[in-house]
């Protein structure tokens, strides 16, 4: 070494004494802790700061003090962090608490920057601590409020990656910290949510807008439930969006309420549109509110023609009886109501009348307060038709068995009155021969008794023939044996037959009989429905003139018997011609009552028409109306 | 001298005329009316009641059934005896419930003329 040299250097020291003092005393200015290491990790250096902060002695001072001060929970870390710098040789950042002189702890964040000689060697280790406790108490608070809310609250980076999610959240997806921020969101959203909330974000990205989605997010169990999220952009001070934040709400239970009413509402509409029965829906205040298709088929109408009505106040559904059921149904009750017979006419509705059997019932809400009157109808009209026709049909076999009897009593009774006489008049003429009372030999008296004797027996044939011809009628055996019949000849031949009688009753016959009407008809029979006639207006027609005619009209031979009697009330028209039926009780006129009725069956039998015009007081015109062609076959 | 007087209620005239004309032979004397109205005129009218009543239930207007009923609340009409004549089916029951005779139809003199003397009597 020169004296040079050797002053070239004490100047260079010198120089670098002085540089270093100042750079000490500069160090110690500033408010964080600063301190070099060698290579090993011992501590050359503190500035002024640290003195202060740590309260540690100087002079007593030695290196493996300084992680004393280091919080007991961060030293561990601290050392792997100082480790991993020295071996990687690269600066490295780490938080950690640093106890103060008076023995509180407060958080700092640590940087250890290595330093290099010319030749790219690390000989030194610069490290700072910088007091953050101000920074990490505000970042606790937040931590802290972000566990007390009961949402998921989370924070990522701009590339989509989680750099905090709060602790229900990890709880939920049972992933740490470090896996969500490795693998993301998309390990636990289900596959068919991915796309549209990655729509979403991206979208936000590009807006710098907060966004919403729902989505299913999977659990650690393995389930997938319903989540809505928010999310804000965090801007710093420049206005550039440093991370996104924002929440996860479960709204799974919500969402499948929500969800199984719109499902419940589907399944409703769909058995309520396709059900076949007739349904309706009312407002309690009787307005309809919709109805089915069925119900528009049945009645042939549209909802929309149900405008302004209101079942509370139809006029037939209170006339049926059927009001009082709504107004249970609206109390809350279901009822089933009785068939009734609706005519939608009656208030001008189409469609035809039916008999209903109905459904009342309350729908309610989940109060148990009545909302609406559904009402269930069910066309019960066939049913009910052919109940009727069931019953029309007992009636008539009812009647038909009550006809049987009464033909059987009226027979005996009939039977036997004109039996009585001849019992009588021959035990009586009996008793006279054998008295020897010669009286009952004299010509007048025999003469009497053989008419008397002729007039019962008679009787007892017509009324035997009638029950006959009822029989064959009943059996539907009334055989026709057609063949060419002069009309007006037929009834002059009757007329001369009855000629005794007519001259018996007193009565005059004026007739009007033109040739020529013939027709294909059933001799016997029609001479029974002419004589029937003439022998009703005889007996009833007072011994006044009667008129009989006979024409021919559009190929119908027409009969009508006009008498002057005692007539017949309009409401026994029908009746007369039905049987074991007279015109009129008041007489002593016996007989079967089956006169007309056989008539008219004779004429039905024949193709044609009878009947009568009368009043009582102005005797009676029979009409008879035959076609001269029938289709008229055997039975 | 006559055996008494009889009512006949008999609708039908033959029967009526044939009862009659027994009756006359037997010596008794008698009215015949067609119907249970014209009984009831006769009887309000007529000076002398009859000894006995025959009656036929069957008869337009005023029925046997008809007259039973209303003499019954009748003291002097409901004293008379009547005989049922029909061949109704309850004619038997009917005479049972109004204290009154029964002679079936057809009519038999002899049963006709007993029925008589016995209510008579």
């Amino acid at each position: 070494m020169t004296g040079d040299d050797a002053t070239e250097s004490g100047r260079a020291r010198k120089q670098a004494e002085e540089t270093e003092a100042q750079l000490r005393g500069l160090l110690d200015t500033i408010p964080q802790i600063v301190w070099t290491a060698d290579t090993s990790g011992k501590a050359l250096y503190y500035n002024q700061k640290w003195w202060e902060y740590t309260g540690f002695d100087p002079r007593t001072y030695r290196h493996v003090d300084a992680l004393d001060a280091v919080h007991p929970e961060d030293r561990a870390a601290l050392l792997e962090h100082w480790s991993r710098c020295t071996a990687q040789e690269t600066p490295i950042e780490y938080q950690y608490r640093l106890r103060a002189a008076d023995g509180s702890y407060r958080w700092h964040l640590g940087r250890i920057v290595p330093v290099r000689d010319a030749s790219g060697r690390i000989y030194r280790w610069v490290g700072t601590a910088t007091e953050i406790e101000a920074q990490k108490q505000s970042e606790i608070e937040y931590r802290t409020l972000s566990e007390s809310v009961p949402n998921f609250v989370w924070r990522t980076d701009l590339q989509g990656r989680m750099d905090f999610a709060n602790s229900r959240f990890t709880e939920y997806t049972g992933l740490t910290m470090a896996e969500l921020n490795e693998r993301g969101w998309p390990s636990v959203i289900h596959p068919d949510d991915l796309a549209q909330l990655g729509e979403s974000w991206l979208l936000a990205k590009r807006n710098g807008s907060a966004y919403e989605g729902k989505f299913r997010l999977k659990s650690k169990d393995g389930d997938y439930r319903w989540m809505i999220r928010h999310a804000l952009p965090l801007r710093d001070v420049s206005g550039k969006i440093t991370s996104w934040v924002g929440t996860t709400t479960d709204i799974h239970d919500l969402y499948a309420a929500k969800r199984s009413v719109i499902e419940a509402e589907q399944r409703f509409r769909a058995v309520f549109a396709q059900s076949s029965l007739p349904m309706q829906l009312y407002a309690v205040d009787g307005t309809p509110i919709d109805v089915n298709v069925a119900w528009e088929t049945l009645f042939d109408s549209r909802r929309d023609q149900l405008k302004g009505y209101n079942i509370l106040i139809d006029p037939q559904q209170a006339a049926n009886g059927v009001t009082p059921y709504l107004h249970r149904a609206i109390a809350g009750e279901a009822v089933d109501v009785p068939v009734s017979y609706y005519d939608p006419e009656k208030i001008g509705r189409r469609g035809r009348p039916r008999w209903l059997e109905a459904t009342f019932f309350p729908v309610k809400d989940g109060e148990g307060a009545v909302r609406e009157l559904a009402i269930v109808i069910r066309d019960v009209t066939a049913r009910e038709v052919a109940e009727k026709k069931l019953k029309e049909s007992n009636e008539q076999l009812e009647q038909a068995a009550q006809a049987r009897q009464d033909l059987l009593n009226i027979c005996g009774h009939e039977l036997k009155t004109p039996l009585s006489s001849l019992r009588l008049q021959t035990q009586t003429a009996k008793r006279r021969i054998a008295r020897g009372d010669p009286s009952v030999y004299e010509p007048e008296k025999v003469r009497k008794l053989v008419n008397s004797y002729e007039s019962q027996i008679d009787r007892l044939v017509h009324l035997v023939d009638d029950m006959l011809d009822l029989t064959r009628i009943s059996s539907g055996k009334l055989a026709l044996t057609p063949e060419p019949v002069a009309f007006s000849r037929l009834v002059l031949e009757v007329l001369d037959r009855l000629s005794d009688q007519l001259a018996l009753a007193g009565c005059t016959i004026s007739t009007s009989l033109p040739p020529n009407v013939i027709g294909l008809w059933d001799r016997f029979r029609i001479e029974q429905v002419v004589v029937n006639l003439l022998t009703n207006a005889l007996r009833y027609g007072k011994g006044a003139p009667i008129t009989v005619s006979v024409m021919q009209t559009d190929g119908m031979g027409i009969l009508t018997v006009q008498d002057q009697g005692i007539g017949i009330a309009k409401e026994h028209h029908e009746r007369i011609f039905q049987r074991f039926e007279r015109a009129i009780s008041a007489t002593e006129i016996s007989g079967l009552g089956l006169g007309l009725f056989i008539v008219r069956e004779i004429v039905k039998a024949h193709g044609g028409t009878i009947r009568v015009m009368s009043e009582p007081g102005s005797g009676a015109t029979f009409f008879v109306e035959l076609p001269l062609q029938p289709e008229v076959g055997p039975g | 001298m006559s055996k008494g007087f009889v009512l006949i209620v008999e609708d039908d005239p033959d029967i009526g005329t044939s009862i009659a004309e027994l009756l006359d032979m037997e010596g008794y004397r008698s009215k015949t009316v067609l119907n249970g109205q014209r009984a009831l005129d006769w009887l309000a009218s007529s000076q002398e009641p009859p000894n006995v009543i025959l009656l036929d239930l069957m008869m337009p207007v005023c029925s046997g059934y008809e007259f039973l009923e209303s003499v019954r609340d009748h003291d002097r009409l409901v004293a008379i005896p009547v005989i049922i004549i029909s061949a109704a089916a309850d004619a038997l029951a009917t005479a049972q419930k109004h204290q009154a005779g029964f002679v079936k139809k057809p009519l038999d003199a002899d049963a006709l003329l007993k029925a008589i003397t016995r209510a008579a009597d």
